[in-house]
């Protein structure tokens, strides 16, 4: 079973839709926060996600609460969730489950016993530990959202989630996400370390041992139409236009490229060996429809775009040796195109200045 | 897509507002843009205008208003040029819109509201709105005024008129325009023949044959200044035969019977030379004066009426130099010996030897040496320069040779410093107590004036008071 295809353009949500919706997931937010103390920016991107029908991954050390941010998730949502701990000896079976020669009635025959991936919310803690074959297994399902084995189609329950994890350090042993499978995923958040009043926070309100209560904000149901109702956000054909700019911008030699080379910008993605796919300008506009909601608003608008760049692209530009060398990172990247791209996508006669608002 | 509600009739007040506000962004946008394609065609238009104008007024001044007018519709023509070209570059609105609500930070919430979709924002105050954009003033200002600055330059600065240059070109040297009035005067009082008439005309006409602007350089105005001293040279020359002649044509026909046939004959031989002087010069005189070629035989009435007309022609000659101007004649003719006792050869002493015999008229003339009122102490041009003067006047600047025996004619001749210097002959005044020493005469100058007569004129002409 896969996801059913675009057949007619959604209806635009209304305003008092939009209202209700972003109360609801205020809400979320909220308990969420009273989960994970100082990462409000973290959650909020994580239910960005969540909205937008995408994985997220997560880079952070260890200890940092996204073991915890899964579990709050999972609870609030009321929907279930699993943890899956990859390591290098992880079978793909191991995720999605194995055939099991059973006897029934008198006959063998072989039964699915599904996998943890048969799960809303999947934990994939350290997924760079295990072998590249379980890797692609699990990122079949992410993109598929359904499961095939011995010719049989098992559909992953929806929503469908994948929350996974990578330790920047440590990197002896592992097997580093390709480019197209990193690709897959809607986000790339950094779990940023907590500072020292969120440090005593902790301290004072929480304990090894006692997982946090977190009270149930929505249903599966709920999450359902809210997910259908970030489809009906309307996406200006502006705010589009300035998606596939800033897309086009992350390519080698954007500066000769219709669009994105008449912007003051031109000259921008030096360094980049291989830019962001469509798949990217896709995600984009995804999040921002979503951040778009979150706000109560029913458009995306360039705002949103901005807010959810960085995660979107980061991990889908490729530097060249000699900008990492140099200290050049994708952010730095997304950073200068998002200065130096402006949404109106004409340049400004010579006797006007754009005023500093 | 519903369509956009504010264009409707009616629409909400909130509609209207940013639609004015998104009309008054694109008004800017574009006409910052003919604006700025308009900039350059102004700057154009003033550099041409500028030349245009500085012709006008080095050519006709006239002309200048209408090149005014031209420099308005030259301007005119690039504004609706550059509209055409902005034209392809004009915002839209919803271009526009965009650049509106992303300043503002609307959330694109104007192109949503445009679209159908969602309410339009609320009204902003004057004072809370951001306005996208602002105007780069300096440089259309800059340069309009770089423009106007061009054309007022090009309106006040100084311009010679081109007529007023091509009436200096054609401005003859003065030299040669002496001499042509001269030449003039001479024509009209038939002072001369016709034939030398010509020939100055023709010297005249070969000194100005050269390009214009070479006119005035250093050797056209020696080859000038050496034709005018020539003519005159030449005129003073004819003035003194005439008068030689009128002299000698009248003792010859006052001679008395008892004068001897020697007598006779070297007053007619006098004639004869001063005959032929005239006919052999360079300016010869009027076609009557030319018949003191044919004086012999002729009797006492002829040679007093061929006198008289050598004395005319020489008097029509001074009248008409006299007209023109410019020239002092050092020649004084003496007065007639009619009325004295003729020694028969007075006018050989002309040359400065006067004769036992020459009548006192004769003594009484002022030949060469003597000196007068206009010719300073006497020294006559192109004398020989003194051993003196020569030992003590840097030669190393005129190149004369030490030794005079070695020397050509032309290092001693007038190569003396010109200028005034002392007398060395004049009276010093008292040398010693009871004793006086005055070796000069009465009449001595205290000066000498070696300068030519041109040469005075040319120092009276730049020392002028």
């Amino acid at each position: 079973m896969t996801s059913s295809p675009i057949t007619a353009a959604p209806p635009p949500i209304t305003d008092a839709e939009a209202g209700q919706a972003a109360a609801t997931i205020a809400r979320l937010r909220r308990e969420l926060g009273s989960v994970l103390f100082g990462q409000e920016t973290l959650i909020e991107m994580v239910i960005i996600g969540l909205l937008a029908r995408g994985h997220i991954l997560l880079e952070g050390l260890p200890g940092l609460g996204k073991t915890e941010l899964v579990k709050g998730l999972s609870r609030a949502l009321d929907l279930s969730s699993k943890r899956v701990q990859f390591t290098p000896d992880l079978l793909p079976g191991d995720i999605t489950g194995n055939p099991v020669l059973e006897e029934a009635d008198g006959r063998r025959r072989f039964t699915f016993h599904q996998g943890p991936v048969f799960t809303h919310i999947l934990l994939a803690d350290e997924i760079n530990r295990a072998s590249p074959k379980t890797q692609a297994a699990l990122l079949e399902a992410m993109q598929e959202r359904s499961v095939t084995v011995m010719g049989q189609t098992h559909a992953l329950p929806r929503p469908f989630v994948v929350l996974a994890t990578q330790n920047p350090i440590e990197l002896e042993g592992t097997y580093p996400l390709p480019e197209a499978q990193l690709d897959r995923f809607l986000f790339k958040l950094d779990v940023p370390v907590s500072g020292v009043e969120t440090l005593e926070r902790i301290v004072l309100e929480r304990e090894i041992g006692i997982p946090p209560a977190v009270n149930r904000v929505l249903d599966a149901a709920t999450v359902e139409s809210l997910l259908d109702q970030v489809r009906r956000v309307y996406m200006p054909p502006t705010v589009a236009n300035y998606i596939a700019r800033i897309v086009a911008g992350t390519q080698p030699g954007a500066g000769t490229q219709p669009g994105a080379g008449t912007q003051p910008g031109a000259g921008t993605a030096a360094g980049v060996k291989f830019g962001a796919s469509p798949r990217a300008a896709l995600a984009l506009a995804a999040a921002a429809k979503a951040r778009g909601l979150c706000a109560g608003r029913v458009n995306a608008a360039y705002e949103d775009v901005r807010a959810v760049a960085a995660a979107v692209l980061r991990h889908r530009v490729v530097l060249d040796y000699g900008a990492r060398l140099e200290g050049f990172t994708p952010d730095r990247l997304v950073t200068r195109l998002l200065d130096e791209i402006p949404a109106h996508d004409k340049p400004l006669p010579t006797s006007l200045a754009a005023a500093k608002v | 897509m519903a369509q956009r509600s504010a264009e409707r009739p009616g629409q909400r007040p909130e509609a209207s507002h940013w639609e004015w506000l998104t009309a008054l962004l694109r008004a800017q946008l574009n006409c910052g843009w003919w604006l700025s394609t308009w900039l350059p065609g102004v700057l154009a238009v003033g550099i041409v205008g500028t030349f245009a104008l500085l012709w006008a007024r080095w050519q006709r001044a006239a002309v200048v208003p209408l090149v005014w007018w031209g420099i308005g519709a030259g301007l005119g023509l690039a504004a609706v040029v550059a509209w055409l070209q902005a034209r392809q570059r004009f915002e839209s609105r919803a271009s526009a819109r965009v650049l509106l609500e992303d300043a503002l930070g609307l959330h694109t919430r104007l192109t949503s509201a445009a679209a159908g979709v969602g309410p339009w924002p609320e009204p902003v105050s004057g004072d809370d709105r951001r306005w996208p954009v602002t105007w780069r003033w300096q440089r259309p200002v800059g340069m309009f005024a770089l423009v106007g600055v061009m054309l007022a330059a090009a309106t006040l600065v100084p311009v010679a008129s081109a007529r007023a240059v091509t009436r200096q070109v054609i401005e003859k040297p003065t030299d040669a325009a002496v001499v042509e009035r001269w030449n003039d005067a001479l024509r009209r009082e038939e002072a001369i023949d016709e034939r030398s008439a010509e020939a100055i005309e023709r010297q005249i006409a070969e000194l100005l044959e050269r390009p214009r602007d070479q006119w005035y350089e250093h050797a056209s105005l020696e080859a000038a200044s050496a034709l005018r001293e020539q003519t005159a040279a030449d005129l003073e020359a004819l003035a003194k035969n005439l008068a030689t002649a009128a002299d000698a044509a009248a003792k010859l026909a006052s001679i008395s019977q008892q004068a001897t046939a020697e007598q006779r004959a070297a007053a007619a031989a006098t004639l004869a030379a001063a005959a032929e002087r005239l006919a052999s010069g360079d300016i010869r005189p009027g076609a009557e004066a030319s018949a003191a070629g044919k004086a012999a035989g002729l009797s006492r009435e002829e040679l007093r009426k061929l006198a008289a007309t050598l004395r005319d022609n020489g008097q029509r000659l001074k009248n008409a130099l006299a007209q023109a101007g410019d020239i002092e004649l050092t020649f004084e003719e003496a007065p007639p010996c009619d009325g004295c006792e003729p020694c028969g050869v007075c006018a050989e002493c002309r040359g400065g030897r006067p004769c036992a015999h020459a009548c006192e008229a004769c003594r009484a003339g002022k030949g060469a040496g003597k000196g007068s009122v206009s010719r300073g102490p006497g020294a006559s041009e192109n004398r020989f320069a003194d051993r003196e003067r020569r030992a003590t006047a840097r030669p190393e600047q005129i190149g004369l040779p030490a030794d005079d025996a070695r020397a050509a004619p032309g290092e001693l001749l007038g190569v003396i410093d010109g200028g005034e210097a002392p007398e060395p002959e004049a009276y010093a005044g008292p040398q010693a107590g009871g004793a006086v020493e005055h070796r000069g005469s009465g009449g001595t100058a205290a000066q000498i004036d070696n300068l030519v007569p041109t040469e005075q004129e040319t120092v009276r002409r730049f020392f002028r008071p």
